[in-house]
């Protein structure tokens, strides 16, 4: 089979060899290109296209005379196969467009040497200047975004992105130095009242002594100096005040509170991420309240033991709550008052030393309030910035 | 064009030497040897009455052409001018008026 019967599909025509001087002469006359003649046995056999062998088939069939078509072949028979079977047709037209396409893109970002930013923060500075999963090979410059990551970025010392197949390799050194420390002249000054326990500065002149009662906003670490030439030189001041303290907290928990129950009534949208494109798929959260609470389940597609790919979903639950107005007895209030003042002692506990409680409570027609007196060692210096004129 | 008249002439003179053809039957067409084979063109064929590899008989304008020979096949046949190869054996020509006469 030429090329020309191949783009254009050859027939083989098989007559009875009686009719084989007739159908000669319906080709020559109705000018219907034609090759190879042959017999074999009782039969005539023709080749000619599929075109001009509709147009043949025609003019027999008014003729009357018969044939057979014993064989074809060519693009238009590959065509009509395809047809039947389109399913492989599409996929692979399917697989070709996603080899071609896929293989061009950013699946992964793997990130090495970094120690005090995360492997997700420093995605995050790439997709700022970028790049990131989803990037175009070939049309992202390289060279450019690490100029900018390390101009714009002081904590990233130095950064280099090597493509390695469709998974990008970036090596960071972070800044050894880490946050600059600040050259604001300043002082300290108490935040709060108590006794002068312990004094540890380390930059600046100490304005008070040890067993000394000072109120707030007193300076206890001054940063003006006056120098050897008597000139006034001023520089931060640095260092930690302990004092004993006396605080107050006072819990009120109302006999009557507004409190958050769910109706039950669930709404979900899910979503289908692709690269850095959410498609959304289902969804039926259009007549939801504003009163609800909004939960976000993502999910990513990984096979066994091999690495995640950027394909996934996303689950938007929107679950509706109404406000009640619920009312708890007196032991339940007291309950709750003192877990309430439980958190708080815990969070004083980290920065101070506990050395006395007194507790007391009191109840009322509304409420249940629960005082509690500290008597503490913390430090009371804060940094009070100095404007030199 | 002058050497290919004179080497269609010596064609024909060889082939009217082998196949005992008429010289005159042939000026219409062209009748060359390859390779063991003969492949004639013929021109003002109308239509062709019979076809079989051993025998084909053609309808021209002027009369009927017998062609005889073995594994004789039309390559071509259009615009009334028909290609015939194969081992031709013998040609005989009817003119127009004898045909007429006989069982055509």
């Amino acid at each position: 089979m030429g090329i020309y019967d191949l783009i254009f599909g050859e027939v083989i025509i098989s007559l009875s060899a009686r009719d084989s001087a007739k159908a000669l002469n319906i080709c020559m006359r109705y000018e219907i290109p034609h090759k190879a003649p042959t017999f074999f046995e009782d039969e005539f056999y023709i080749k000619m296209t599929k075109k001009n062998s509709v147009y043949f088939s025609n003019i027999c069939g008014e003729k009357k005379i018969k044939y057979k078509i014993v064989d074809s072949g060519g693009a238009p028979e590959l065509l009509r196969l395809c047809k039947e079977r389109v399913g492989i047709f599409v996929g692979l037209v399917s697989c070709f467009l996603l080899v071609f396409f896929f293989s061009g893109v950013v699946w992964r970002v793997d990130v090495t040497g970094n120690e005090n930013l995360s492997g997700s923060e420093v995605e995050e500075i790439l997709n700022e200047h970028g790049f990131g999963v989803g990037s175009i090979i070939g049309r992202t410059d390289l060279k450019i975004i690490e100029n900018s990551i390390m101009r714009d970025n002081g904590e990233i010392a130095w950064i280099s992105v090597n493509m390695n197949g469709t998974v990008a390799n970036v090596e960071i050194i972070e800044s050894k130095s880490g946050k600059a420390k600040s050259k604001q002249s300043s002082n300290l000054v108490a935040k709060r009242d108590g006794k002068i326990e312990r004094i540890e500065a380390y930059n600046g002149s100490v304005a008070v002594n040890v067993g000394d009662i000072v109120r707030a906003g007193e300076v206890l670490v001054g940063g003006v100096y006056e120098s050897e030439q008597g000139e006034y030189r001023t520089t931060r001041a640095e260092g930690e005040v302990y004092a004993r303290t006396v605080r107050e907290i006072t819990v009120e928990i109302p006999f009557e509170t507004e409190e958050k129950r769910y109706t039950g009534k669930r709404r979900y949208n899910l979503y289908v991420n692709f690269f850095k494109k959410s498609i959304k798929i289902f969804g039926n959260s259009r007549n939801v309240s504003s009163d609800c609470d909004i939960i976000y389940k993502n999910g990513e597609v990984g096979l066994f033991s091999l690495p995640t790919i950027p394909i996934g979903y996303e689950k938007v639950i929107y679950e509706e709550y109404e406000k009640a107005l619920v009312t708890v007895s007196e032991n339940e209030a007291m309950e709750r008052a003192f877990s309430v003042l439980k958190a708080e002692l815990r969070e004083i506990s980290n920065e101070a030393e506990l050395l006395f409680k007194d507790l007391s409570f009191e109840v009322t027609d509304s409420s249940y309030i629960l005082n509690c007196k500290l008597e503490l060692i913390e430090n009371i210096a804060i940094e009070q910035k100095i404007d030199v004129g | 064009m002058k050497n290919k008249k004179k080497d269609k002439a010596g064609f024909l003179e060889k082939i009217n030497k082998s196949l005992d053809v008429d010289a005159s039957l042939l000026c219409r067409g062209f009748l060359a040897e390859l390779r063991g084979k003969y492949r004639i063109e013929l021109c003002g064929v109308k239509k062709i009455l019979s076809y079989g590899e051993g025998e084909m008989v053609l309808n021209t304008v002027e009369g009927v052409l017998y062609v005889y020979g073995r594994r004789l096949s039309s390559t071509s046949f259009k615009r009334n001018v028909i290609i015939i190869e194969g081992d031709i054996v013998a040609i005989t020509f009817e003119k127009l008026t004898e045909a007429l006469n006989g069982n055509i």
